[in-house]
């Protein structure tokens, strides 16, 4: 691999880990109960981060993807 | 009253480990500090003394949280301080250079977790470090109890 490729490989890897990282932190919080003794502000504050981050983590892969006329 | 410090620049991973330690429940009493850069966190460790230190390692530069971790170690009371590296750079040896894990060990981090976290992984391993109890509906949830 060259030294491109492997700068190219570590910034995705680097970019997948922290998208991930946000999204899974939520839904693994909603799993565990997270929002059981929440009010109704921080719930929908919490579900409102779900939705930005996926839809963040949706832009980022299209981008990534798409914009390459694959 | 366990201390727990988060550093990170990014205020949606701090919401996710924050929301992750209100799981231990009131009762539990952990007061929550955060820090969205190396710089401030030094000022913060030393001032409130932490009982542990969550700290992701790219922030304001490259290596934030390697410079802080090393910045603190030379502190004798800080010696011994769980300090863990929360970070999404995750590269093995190459070409030469040491891993992302060693670099962190080396440079005085206690931990070394990747992103993704799995949460109720890095919810035990809180509740080893400060000696907290996970209320019994967390278990449940976490299969961890009939």
């Amino acid at each position: 691999m060259s030294k491109r490729e492997k700068i190219y490989m570590e910034e995705a890897d680097f970019m997948l880990r922290e998208n991930m990282n946000r999204l899974k932190g939520l839904i693994d919080l909603l799993v565990l109960g997270a929002m059981d003794d929440m009010d109704e502000d921080e719930k929908e504050e919490f579900l409102q981060k779900i939705k930005s981050h996926m839809d963040s983590f949706f832009d980022t892969i299209e981008e990534s993807i798409l914009s390459n006329d694959q | 009253m366990p201390k727990v410090l988060i550093v990170d620049d990014l205020e949606s991973n701090r919401y996710v480990l924050k929301t992750l330690l209100r799981l231990f429940g009131p009762k539990a009493g952990v007061e929550i500090l955060e820090a969205s850069e190396g710089v401030k966190s030094v000022e913060i460790i030393r001032t409130e003394r932490p009982d542990l230190i969550l700290m992701d390692v790219k922030m304001e530069r490259e290596d934030s949280g390697i410079e802080v971790v090393k910045v603190i170690r030379t502190l004798p009371e800080f010696r011994d301080t769980p300090i863990w590296a929360v970070t999404a750079q995750a590269m093995d040896a190459h070409d030469g250079m040491e891993s992302d894990r060693e670099r962190c060990l080396r440079a005085g981090f206690s931990e070394y977790i990747t992103k993704p976290i799995n949460q109720s992984d890095m919810l035990q391993k809180i509740a080893a470090a400060l000696g907290l109890h996970i209320p019994e509906k967390i278990k449940r949830r976490m299969g961890l109890s009939s």
